[in-house]
């Protein structure tokens, strides 16, 4: 997961510094924003043409997947307020998945630990990325734009076929429960 | 100020807002399992949305392209070999490939 993480950090990098921004603001994007969806977003938007606040908003949506994420995760994540809004910064995609135990309940340690992981290197490769991609004339032409959107793909749970005779909700819950563990084993990939 | 600055710095804004307005609103209190097992599935939902437009949209059009392919393939990758690193090495591939034989 670290590796896929730092070549679609690499990829960031490059795309952000063809779009204008310099290395060290893409890399301050990556180490603040650290969400790859909508980082991609906003530097296509920029680069495009469109405003900064078109390129905001439009990171926002490509972020609203971690409000239900955020509320799944909310009732394990102990302490006042603060605490619990500094634990949430933590989320992202995949550690999320990783965290989610069987039962429904969430290892907050186990998902900061794999955060971390990703955080590194995310960072490192876009800092790669950023440093390397003056070098490139058409990051198109390494088909970059595919990268991202087939890692959101491969994190994607797979559906499963429901067992004759069983109680559907019962079949439903297994279903859920198998995608996310199918999951957990594509993060530890 | 600096435009790159704004965009950086609102984009770091919208981020932290909706990563940690569950964790504030909710708290502790244990939500009802029905609302959880609703609230599981939109995060693939979101991310299945974000994959078909990624992969389909081109300038505020719908296009199917050699992006279109090396997704697909990353796809299919990941399915046969439950690896991300082959799915994004092969849907990378595939797109570069594709563009290098019909020199788009």
């Amino acid at each position: 997961m670290a590796v896929a993480i730092g070549l679609l950090g690499v990829s960031f990098g490059v795309v952000a510094q063809q779009a204008g921004l310099s290395s060290l603001l893409a890399l301050t994007m990556s180490a603040l924003v650290f969400s790859g969806s909508a980082q991609f977003t906003a530097v296509a938007i920029v680069a495009g043409g469109g405003g900064v606040g078109a390129a905001i908003a439009g990171a926002a949506l490509m972020n609203s997947r971690y409000l239900p994420m955020g509320v799944a995760i909310a009732p394990w994540l102990p302490g006042g307020p603060l605490r619990r809004a500094l634990q949430g910064l933590v989320v992202v995609d995949a550690s999320w998945a990783l965290a989610l135990r069987d039962d429904g309940s969430f290892d907050r340690w186990l998902m900061f630990g794999c955060s971390a992981i990703q955080y590194v290197a995310w960072t490192v490769g876009t800092a790669v990325g950023a440093s390397a991609g003056g070098l490139l004339e058409d990051p198109a032409a390494l088909g970059l734009d595919a990268a991202y959107p087939a890692f959101f793909l491969a994190l994607l749970p797979r559906g499963r076929v429901h067992t004759l005779g069983e109680d559907r909700r019962t079949a439903r819950r297994c279903d859920c429960r198998g995608s996310f563990r199918s999951h957990r084993l594509v993060c530890l990939s | 100020m600096n435009t790159a600055l704004v965009l950086v710095g609102g984009c770091a804004l919208v981020t932290a807002a909706v990563k940690v307005a569950g964790p504030i609103a909710l708290g502790g209190r244990v939500v009802p399992a029905a609302f959880t097992a609703i609230v599981l599935l939109l995060a693939p939902a979101l991310l299945a949305a974000l994959v078909v437009t990624q992969a389909l949209a081109d300038d505020g059009r719908l296009a199917v392209g050699a992006d279109t392919a090396g997704v697909i393939t990353g796809g299919l990758v990941a399915v046969r070999s439950g690896s991300v690193v082959a799915a994004v090495v092969a849907a990378a591939a595939v797109a570069a490939g594709l563009r290098a034989a019909t020199g788009q």
